[in-house]
This record gives C-alpha cells, sequence and structure tokens, in this order.
C-alpha cells in the first residue's frame, strides 16, 4: 500500500517525575530516549528488553497513554501530539491494545457482551442494539469463543479463553494497528502457543500490523518479521528477526538469547555454557559510574574503557542496527 | 548410592479429594514417585492437573477439610498423613510461585528468614542474622546487610524470588519444592535462578522437586520426569527418554508446546512474510 507510513515514532523521549525528598530538589527519570521506530501495514515489530527496560512505556507513548518530552508520534503521517480529545479517540480506533493481564483488563462487573459493545459504541454508534450483539457474537466466534458466552462475566473464563475476549475487544474495533503488551507471559505455555497462533491467523486474516512487546524470545521469534531490542530506554539492537536471532551483534541480544529456555536437553546446556561465557569480567573502573557510557557495560562481557566513557550510538552494520562499540569486531 | 540406603522421598499412591465433593473426584489421583538425595524431579502438566496439589499433599498443607490418603515416607519413615510439620521448613522447604503474595509485605527481610531459623533452631537464636545473611550471599543478593533491613515492595521481582528461596534454605533442607519458580520472571533473570539451583544442589547436595508447564524449565534442571494429567501420572521417564520418545498425549502435547516456542523453531505460517 502506499500513502504515508501507518506508524512512525520519531526520538521519543519519556520522562517520569520523581517527588521532591527533603531538600533534594525534584528530578525525573528517563524511562525512553532517542527511540524512533517505524511500522508499515502489515507489518509485525517486536519490542524486546527485561523490566524496566521501557517497553511499556513506548507502548504507552506510541498510544499517547503519556505525555512526551520529546519526539513524535505520527499515525499515517498525523502527529498525535496536537489532537483534539475528540480526534484522538477517533484516531485510536486504529490503534488497539491488548494488555498482560487478561483478568485485570476486562471489567468484572460487565457481561462479555458489554465489554466487546463498549468499542463498536465509540466508532459505530449507528449501529442498532441489535446489531451490536451480531457484531460482538461473530467477534467471539473470531477468536474462537461460542456466542453464548456473551452473557457471562470475566471471573467464569480460564486465562487463556480471557485472553481471548481482550483480543475480540480489540479486533472488533477493526484496527490497523494492534499494540500487545506481553499478551501471553501470563499463560501455560500449550495455552500461550494457541493464543499466539491465533494472533498470526487473524493478523494474516486481516493484513494487521503489530507491535508485540514481549520479555520472551521464543513469541516474538514465532510472531515478529524485525524486532527492536531495547534496554535502559535506549534501543540497543533492532532489525530482521531472522537475521538478529542467528547473528546477534549487541552482547545484551546475546544475552537475552543464552537466557532462553530451550526444549531440548542438550541445548539447555549448551545455553548455559553460553551464558558462563557471556558473563561480565571486566569490574567497573575506578571513578566512572556508568552513568555517562553504554547502559549494558556495567553487565558486558567485552566493555572496555571507551565503552564507561561516552555511549554508543546507533548504526548500521549489515541488515541491522546496533549501539555497541565493539560490535563489528571479529569476536 | 548404596541400594539398601531408602530414597530421601517415597510416595505411595497418594490421593487427594478435596472438601465438598461427593463420591470419588480426586484432584490428586495415586500418585506414586520416589526422590533420591541429591536428584532433580521435574513434574509436569498444564493448569488444572493436580500439580500443585500434589505438592501442597507432600507438605501437609492440603486445604481444609481435604481428604488425603497414601503415604510419604521420608527416609524409609512412614509420616503420618498430614504430618509434615516437623520437617517443613527444615528437612523440606518450599518455594512459591509468586513471591509477592508468599512474603510478609509488614515484615522486613531480616524478620522474614530469621523466624524459619529460630522455629527450627530455637537453641541457636543469636546465629540468625548472620544465617540470613549468610544465605541473602549464597542466593547471589548483593549489598546483603542493606537488603535485611528492607521490605519486599522495596525489591524486584528476581530479588523476591531469591528472598524466598534464601528463606527456604536457611535451615539447609535435604529437598527442596518449588512451584514454578520463574515464571513471573524475565527470561535473564529465569536464567540466572534455574543456573542457581543447579549450582545449590551442587553445593549442598539438595535434591528438588520442580513443578512446571513449560518443558524448557526441566529440558535445564531435571534428571527425570513426570508428566500429570487429571490428577494421575500418565508418564515418567529420565528427561533424556522423556524429550527423545514421548509416551502420553499429555507429554506430547506440552513438548510440542515448547518446541514450536523455542529460538530456534520456524516463525508462524504467515508470520514470516
Amino acid at each position: 500500500m502506499s500513502g504515508p507510513l501507518l506508524l512512525e515514532a520519531r526520538d521519543l523521549r519519556v520522562d517520569y517525575p520523581l517527588p521532591a525528598r527533603g531538600l533534594q530538589r525534584a528530578v525525573g527519570i528517563t524511562a525512553l530516549q532517542q527511540v524512533s521506530l517505524t511500522l508499515a501495514d502489515n507489518q509485525s515489530l517486536a519490542v524486546v528488553g527485561e523490566s524496566g527496560s521501557g517497553k511499556s512505556t513506548l507502548a504507552r507513548a506510541l498510544l499517547r497513554l503519556l505525555p512526551l518530552a520529546a519526539g513524535q508520534v505520527l499515525l499515517r503521517g498525523e502527529d498525535l501530539a496536537i489532537l483534539t480529545a475528540a480526534e484522538l479517540r477517533q484516531r485510536r480506533r486504529d490503534l488497539q491494545m491488548i494488555f498482560q493481564d487478561p483478568y485485570a483488563s476486562l471489567d468484572p462487573a460487565m457481561t462479555v457482551a458489554e465489554i466487546l459493545s463498549q468499542p463498536l459504541r465509540v466508532f459505530a454508534p449507528q449501529l442498532t442494539a441489535a446489531q451490536r450483539l451480531d457484531r460482538c457474537a461473530a467477534a467471539l466466534q473470531d477468536v474462537g469463543l461460542l456466542p453464548e458466552h456473551l452473557q457471562r462475566h470475566a471471573h467464569q473464563f480460564s486465562g487463556g479463553q480471557a485472553q481471548r475476549i481482550g483480543i475480540a475487544r480489540a479486533l472488533i474495533a477493526e484496527p490497523a494497528v494492534l499494540v500487545c503488551d506481553e499478551p501471553v507471559s501470563a499463560l501455560d505455555l500449550p495455552i500461550r502457543l494457541q493464543v499466539l497462533q491465533l494472533l498470526a491467523a487473524q493478523r494474516a486474516q486481516r493484513g494487521l500490523a503489530l507491535l508485540f512487546i514481549a520479555h520472551d524470545l521464543a513469541a516474538v521469534r514465532y510472531l515478529c518479521e524485525r524486532t527492536l531490542v531495547l534496554f535502559a530506554g535506549r534501543i540497543m539492537e533492532q532489525g530482521p528477526t531472522a537475521t538478529l536471532f542467528a547473528h546477534p551483534r549487541h552482547p545484551y541480544t546475546r544475552t537475552l538469547l543464552a537466557a532462553s529456555l530451550r526444549a531440548d536437553p542438550q541445548a539447555a546446556q549448551a545455553a548455559a555454557a553460553q551464558r558462563r561465557a557471556l558473563a561480565p569480567v571486566v569490574a567497573e573502573p575506578a571513578g566512572q559510574s556508568g552513568v555517562e557510557g553504554c547502559p549494558w557495560a556495567p553487565r558486558c562481557n567485552l566493555a572496555q574503557a571507551q565503552c564507561w566513557q561516552q555511549p554508543p550510538v546507533l548504526r548500521q552494520l549489515g541488515e541491522v542496527q546496533v549501539a555497541c562499540h565493539r560490535a563489528g569486531e571479529t569476536v | 548410592m548404596n541400594s539398601t540406603t531408602p530414597p530421601l522421598l517415597q510416595v505411595n499412591a497418594l490421593s487427594v479429594s478435596p472438601a465438598g465433593v461427593q463420591g470419588g473426584a480426586r484432584v490428586v489421583d495415586a500418585v506414586s514417585l520416589q526422590v533420591q538425595r541429591g536428584r532433580i524431579l521435574g513434574i509436569a502438566g498444564e493448569s488444572g492437573c493436580g500439580k500443585t496439589q500434589l505438592l501442597l499433599a507432600l507438605l501437609g498443607l492440603s486445604p481444609r477439610g481435604a481428604r488425603v490418603q497414601g503415604q510419604v515416607l521420608w527416609q524409609g519413615q512412614a509420616l503420618p498423613a498430614q504430618g509434615a510439620a516437623r520437617l517443613r521448613g527444615d528437612r523440606i522447604a518450599m518455594v512459591f510461585q509468586d513471591p509477592m503474595t508468599a512474603l510478609n509485605p509488614y515484615l522486613t527481610i531480616a524478620t522474614q528468614l530469621c523466624e524459619v531459623w529460630h522455629r527450627h533452631r530455637p537453641g541457636a537464636r543469636a546465629q540468625a542474622n548472620s544465617r540470613a545473611l549468610e544465605m541473602l550471599q549464597a542466593v547471589g543478593i548483593d549489598q546483603p546487610s542493606r537488603r535485611l533491613k528492607q521490605y519486599p515492595h522495596q525489591l524486584s521481582g528476581g530479588m523476591r524470588q531469591r528472598v524466598m528461596l534464601a528463606m527456604a534454605l536457611m535451615c539447609e533442607p535435604d529437598l527442596l519444592l518449588a512451584d514454578e519458580p520463574t515464571t513471573s520472571l524475565d527470561v535473564t533473570v529465569q536464567a540466572q535462578i534455574l543456573d542457581l539451583l543447579l549450582q545449590l544442589r551442587e553445593r549442598l547436595g539438595m535434591a528438588l522437586i520442580v513443578v512446571t508447564h513449560d518443558m524448557g524449565v526441566l529440558a535445564q534442571l531435571a534428571d527425570e520426569v513426570l508428566v500429570m494429567e487429571s490428577g494421575r501420572v500418565v508418564e515418567h521417564g529420565s528427561t533424556s527418554q522423556v524429550f527423545a520418545v514421548p509416551q502420553a498425549l499429555a507429554t506430547q502435547r506440552l513438548l510440542e508446546a515448547a518446541r514450536r516456542l523455542d529460538i530456534s523453531a520456524a516463525p508462524a505460517a504467515g508470520g514470516g512474510t
């Protein structure tokens, strides 16, 4: 499809204010900085990193659920920050979100029919009550549930079923982008696979773009063509998922891969050996705090003087972009 | 090991029926198993298969009113049906899935660690604090003396799970029961905790029962694997054997999910376009 790019973020920065403590002045912590990304129609992009890396902050910033300290979010070329509240509400139809905890994100006092009707009331107010109910029933069937489930409440479902309802609620708005924040990490493995299969199928069928936030690299591998690795609010590496997994350039990406559980005892042993090899060997040099330099340096097996002193910038290396002083050296 | 030495833990036809259920409904149905000193047994199954109820029954912590039948032998000695209280926290310890709900938010880490010691080593109260410090170091927590004075909410999820582990290790148990010890954690922290469990086994000669829905956890940890479905054991064998030639459908389902969701697996059809 031609025309403006579906979703683009330029140099995002998000600060969280910290309250003043005693005589100390109020200061902010920077949760996200210099993060840029693009997502075209029909594409899928994963954002991976550990807790505290800023990945949920990124999702919220993209949806304008958080104020930006700097940068722009463009949806089909339109800056979300300058929209009025009413305009924003309509644009959000294109950007629907699925949350991590299926129970916490479904109102326990509402029936499934009421939950699924909410987006329709906003985005399709012309529908009659009967038409709405038909759409809700169809949406449930799309996610593998039954129309008779419409009158039930969230607590009557298993975790996997509840997450399907969350997906149905997002899809019923017919969005262009689905933003998924750790949608399967609370689920048992077999159920996790089913929900990922559902997302893959719905995506293929509807031509949806997907922004998938996860700490689980296997789910990312399963679902996303491109991956962006975030640490301490900064992009460490990004590129095609297959390339990134086969030839990780950043030591942090290697660490994440080596930490992933393997479905085979021999592969698990090899991964454990690799983790030992990746353990940091260099202690923090005296007089350096690690704040000015690369955020990964304190946990890096390759850190050298330069890494403690100046933060690496993101640079192109083959098919990927990587922020590491030592990437590209023969290691 | 000498063949006349009885296993550390032997369970014969253990069944649990929940309170208020008529007829023969059992959440744990005639489960038998053995654990030798220093060995790691993995118990796998989907949610609702009875794996957590089995662990609770082993500890004598089944819900009030539940009927527990069968025999639990500790080093060859029969335990009364609900009688693991003497061993609990001392010779047998447990690590729960959710460290946030298992730790008391009102008490400091030091108080919670020392409580275990006071209960089981009443004659050695003076050593409690130094023991707690030692255990926090053993599980790889930095600045342990500072952490002792803190409350659970001041720690990250990975650190809380390490504190749980330190608490379980206070009396150097012979057997550690771990119920989904890493499911709520980041991949990097998960790997650290699993590596740590293996080190502790090496160092302390501790035996371990790990309960999980993720065969990947067992690929790394377990010497043998037992698979449960609807309260029953449907498969039991060495880890290499269970992974190579899984017999039961439940095992195949768990393995299939783990293999499809492995970092070296192929992407979903339509996902890699």
